[in-house]
């Protein structure tokens, strides 16, 4: 049975009986709940507009031809991010068949905890720390990860899956996933900490 | 003071996000929450982490797929149909 997305009662839920009978109206549905989130998942794995459309259409597209064999054991949500994390994948390893997507390091990393800004930016109000700015910086903050480090984050902070299911969709140990989403948050964070440290000292003088 | 030295608090950062999934059990969690008491640099780690995911959420809340492109989507997969407007 699907976990989370098939529960009659909820407008938001989806019927996988229909979904498996090719029920138009409910695959438009899904298509337009998450088609959105595939986009930008994509997009942001890739930077590329034209390849995270071509990765949104193949998800949807495979995900139309292999509903008939989806077992539910995850969610069908769970489901489509799974395909589309390795379209993008696939993509990234095409361009960079050599830097791929095993990541240069697994282990306990010292070189991302060297130098660590403490400064308190949290209480700033959000309009300072969502500016038109700040967001390109944010953009380019995320771009500055490896792929294989950017596309954890993605999954497990922006589309919310599990530890588990992002190890699995990934096919990635657990450890591995939370060793990568440690790295991926305390590179963001000490990026956003050094851009929001230097824009309250440039407010200040 | 021994648990507020620099080293200490680099060893701990490695538990942070496990620290903010609520996978952080037992003595390691109790180690931890006992050290951010009373050390303001790790507690300010802690928050600005938090913080971070929240304006990443909050960015990617907000960003909507291009109309073009959701059409494009519909027509390939043909359900133009039941495409909704824009």
């Amino acid at each position: 049975m699907d976990k989370t997305d098939n529960n009659p009662q909820d407008p938001e839920s989806f019927s996988l009986e229909a979904l498996k009978n090719g029920d138009k109206t409910e695959f438009a549905r899904l298509v337009n709940k998450y088609s959105s989130k595939i986009y930008h998942l994509a997009l942001r794995i890739l930077n590329d507009p034209q390849q995270a459309e071509d990765v949104l259409q193949e998800t949807f597209l495979k995900a139309f031809r292999s509903i008939g064999s989806f077992e539910g054991r995850s969610s069908v949500s769970t489901w489509l991010y799974r395909i589309a994390a390795n379209e993008a994948l696939m993509i990234i390893r095409r361009r960079k068949p050599e830097t791929a997507l095993v990541d240069e390091k697994d282990q306990d990393d010292d070189e991302a905890t060297d130098e660590t800004i403490v400064t308190d930016w949290c209480c700033m109000p959000e309009e300072e720390l969502l500016t038109n700015e700040s967001r390109k910086f944010m953009d380019e903050a995320i771009q500055k990860l490896s792929p294989a480090l950017r596309v954890v984050f993605m999954l497990r902070d922006i589309d919310g899956l599990s530890i588990k299911e992002t190890a699995d969709a990934l096919e990635l140990s657990e450890a591995a996933v939370k060793t990568r989403l440690l790295r991926a948050r305390l590179s963001l964070r000490e990026q956003l900490s050094k851009y929001y440290h230097e824009m309250h000292h440039e407010v200040r003088e | 003071m021994e648990n507020n030295h620099p080293h200490h608090c680099k060893e701990l950062v490695k538990q942070i996000s496990e620290y903010l999934d609520e996978e952080l059990k037992g003595q390691y969690l109790e180690a931890l929450q006992s050290h951010l008491d009373g050390c303001t640099d790790c507690q300010n780690v802690v928050n600005s982490m938090k913080k971070t995911i929240e304006l990443f959420q909050i960015v990617e809340e907000n960003d909507s797929i291009p109309d073009d492109v959701r059409q494009r989507l519909f027509r390939c997969l043909e359900l133009d149909d039941e495409c909704p407007e824009s």
